[in-house]
């Protein structure tokens, strides 16, 4: 991230805020339940007051505060990103230094350029790093439809993988942190050239470029590329990353094509009916579920929307509001029967819900699939 | 002359009374017609019964929230959306709490003991100063001090405008942050003592001047940016905090606040720049200048304290409160 000039932070520091606002206030802001005036009054006097903003970090939910849990969601991917960046270049440099090895007859010094690869990651979480595979990620191009035999040939030419840090980086992240994940297979010359440990690094580096390739290209031409990924890839997990790929950046082209026009705006009424606003809270429109369910909670991410009430009824809608289903949340064979009181979701596919009860699931699917805490 | 007289004391009279009912209308809210009916119709889905609170205590408590955050002049219309938008249930289920209701508080304690705790423990990050922090928020929320021969619970301040859950924990931020504070300064005055530094002569060190050119470009740079970018700057600049908390605060996304905060970053070099090259400044002065590290400028406390306040003190904003309720 850019510094900013320390003449800057000074200032910052120093404006001298008004009278403290009620805990409510707070406690509403952090929740995003105020709007309007109300809410720029509170930014203005948070962006002035230090004790106040302390007051609001100290008082977020464990769940939203802890690094590890948020991180995941977007800082990490940009670190992983361009962490997996200089995987893949490393990829590169190993295959071709494979390749040399192999026309020399023999596993040589090609091994120990490998051995900084394993440190990439540390090295790309500095903030600078970030920024920078930040700055070199925006001109991606789009990444044309490759034939067959190019993604088969990937492995052999990892240097292709570079021009999608993004995409293959989440890939990747996603891999990783599926440890029980079998490694990937080994079809590439380079895992017959080296050998020991080291070789096994070398292996998994290749074919994660390899099939971060053939990731990439199921983005741009998702039919084409279901097709032609199994046999680009031993691993059949792979072809399955990749649909998860294109379904998790759907909410975030939304999500940017939503600065066009007003959000949609949600709300409860007393009755515990859905309302619905799309003027920015001028008009409501009462959202029609079938059956009397009277809703306690809403959650709202994007175009995610979930709504929890009566009886553990929870529905959710992918798109703003035009489609809805039914999820039915159960963990350990018992479906959920209590109230909703709460619903909280970080993204897409985190969050969680408290019952009247005082019992709080989570779910790391949308709503798919349940833990009771 | 007679008739001339009793036609001006009936005029008077009128006046007078019109004045009057103008009087009466200006210390009842506009809104308030609408209470009676919206009570009526709330009471059903809050529990009131449940705990002790009629139809006629649960329009005192809407009265008392509608007072505390709308304007006089607001419609029942826009009364009713920020009446509907209220958490009715915890709110009922706190002021029961507060007037001693035990069926309230069984339901509270199953509800937020654990969660209380828990987020006790989040805070202060210690078994022993956990435990204490929220053990001193239950005797206020018991209502364990008496002001003016009155049992003071602090239920009684929670209005339903966020959850009841995040304002509990939201008041034992406060008082771990104020205890913290007052601890540090203690502590931080007792490490004077010590080192036999208050006895000591204040160091004066030769400290270079701000260019006023500068600093009026920095201010009024700053003083042009949104307050929610004035917030994210200081979040992540002076706060440290997350892309992705700042985001989750916010309602968008980590890699949106990121691409705001770069943004924004350059966008101030770039203003600030221009300001100084307006000033009569080279474009080489202007990058001197804005390099300068201030950890060894002086910094004038007393025009610093003179500033004039960023927010206007939130007990004088009340008229306005709902008029932008709404708006984006």
């Amino acid at each position: 991230m850019t510094e900013l000039p320390k003449i800057v932070l000074q200032r910052l520091a120093s404006a001298v805020p008004g009278e403290h606002p009620p805990a409510d206030l707070l406690a509403a802001f952090a929740e995003r339940s105020l709007s309007g005036a109300e809410r720029e009054r509170l930014l203005a006097h948070l962006a002035a007051c230090e004790h106040c903003r302390a007051v609001l970090w100290c008082a977020m939910p464990e769940s939203e505060a802890a690094p590890e849990v948020v991180a995941g969601v977007a800082s990490s991917g940009w670190r992983w990103s361009s962490a997996w960046r200089w995987v893949g270049v490393a990829a590169a440099v190993v295959v071709v230094g494979g390749a040399a090895v192999l026309f020399r007859g023999g596993p040589g010094p090609a091994g120990q350029e490998v051995a900084s690869a394993p440190q990439a990651p540390v090295i790309a979480q500095n903030r600078d790093a970030q920024a920078l595979a930040r700055k070199e990620a925006a001109p991606a191009p789009a990444v044309p439809a490759p034939s067959a035999e190019a993604r088969l040939d990937a492995r052999n030419a990892p240097p292709k993988t570079a021009p999608q840090p993004r995409l293959q980086a989440k890939l990747e992240a996603k891999n990783v942190a599926s440890k029980g994940a079998p490694a990937p297979q080994e079809p590439a010359s380079a895992n017959e050239i080296a050998s020991g440990t080291l070789a096994k690094s070398t292996d998994q580096v290749a074919a994660a470029g390899a099939r971060s390739t053939a990731a990439a290209a199921s983005i741009a031409a998702a039919p084409a590329a279901k097709v032609a990924a199994p046999s680009a890839n031993p691993v059949p997990a792979s072809t399955s990353d990749a649909e998860v790929m294109i379904a998790s950046n759907v909410p975030v082209r939304a999500m940017g094509k939503k600065k066009l026009a007003p959000p949609t705006r949600w709300m409860l009424s007393p009755e515990g009916a859905l309302l619905r606003s799309t003027d920015v809270g001028k008009n409501w429109q009462t959202v029609p579920f079938t059956g009397s369910v009277i809703f306690h909670a809403v959650a709202v991410v994007g175009t995610n929307v979930w709504v929890g009430g009566q009886a553990g009824a929870l529905y959710y809608s992918p798109d703003d509001g035009s489609q809805w289903q039914r999820l039915s949340p159960s963990a350990a064979g018992k479906a959920l029967g209590d109230d909703i009181s709460s619903l909280v979701f970080h993204d897409g596919q985190h969050g969680s819900l408290t019952t009247v009860g005082g019992q709080t699931w989570i779910t790391s699917d949308g709503g798919n699939s349940w833990q009771k805490q | 002359m007679g008739a001339a007289n009793l036609g001006l004391g009936n005029k008077k009279l009128v006046l007078s009374e019109k004045l009057m009912t103008r009087a009466a209308n200006v210390s009842e809210p506009v809104w308030a017609s609408l209470l009676p009916a919206l009570a009526e119709e709330l009471f059903p889905h809050c529990d009131g019964q449940r705990f002790g609170i009629s139809i006629g205590g649960l329009r005192d408590i809407l009265r008392q929230v509608g007072c505390k955050y709308l304007s006089p002049e607001d419609t029942p219309a826009a009364a009713r959306l920020f009446f509907a938008a209220l958490r009715l249930q915890e709110l009922v289920l706190a002021r029961a709490c507060a007037a001693g209701n035990e069926a309230a508080w069984e339901s509270f304690l199953l509800r937020y003991r654990e969660k209380l705790y828990s987020a006790a423990h989040h805070i202060a990050r210690e078994d022993s100063a956990a435990r204490e922090l929220a053990d001193s928020l239950y005797a206020d929320l018991f209502g364990t001090a008496v002001r003016e021969g009155k049992r003071v619970c602090k239920l009684d301040f929670y209005t339903g405008r966020g959850s009841l859950e995040g304002w509990l924990r939201t008041v034992l931020a406060q008082e771990y942050i104020n205890r913290y504070r007052t601890q540090k300064r203690l502590v931080s005055l007792e490490e004077q003592e010590e080192a036999g530094e208050q006895y000591a002569a204040p160091v004066s060190e030769p400290q270079a001047a701000v260019d006023p050119r500068l600093q009026t470009a920095v201010a009024d740079v700053l003083a042009a940016l949104a307050d929610e970018e004035r917030f994210l700057l200081a979040s992540y600049y002076l706060d440290h905090r997350t892309l992705a908390e700042v985001g989750q605060v916010l309602g968008i996304h980590a890699s949106n606040v990121s691409r705001r905060l770069e943004r924004l970053a350059a966008a101030l070099r770039a203003n600030i720049r221009k300001s100084l090259l307006q000033h009569g400044l080279d474009a080489r002065q202007a990058e001197e200048l804005m390099a300068v590290d201030v950890r060894d400028l002086q910094l004038n406390i007393r025009s610093r304290l003179a500033q004039k306040p960023l927010a206007k003190p939130f007990s004088d904003q009340k008229a306005e409160a709902s008029s932008g309720e709404g708006e984006t």
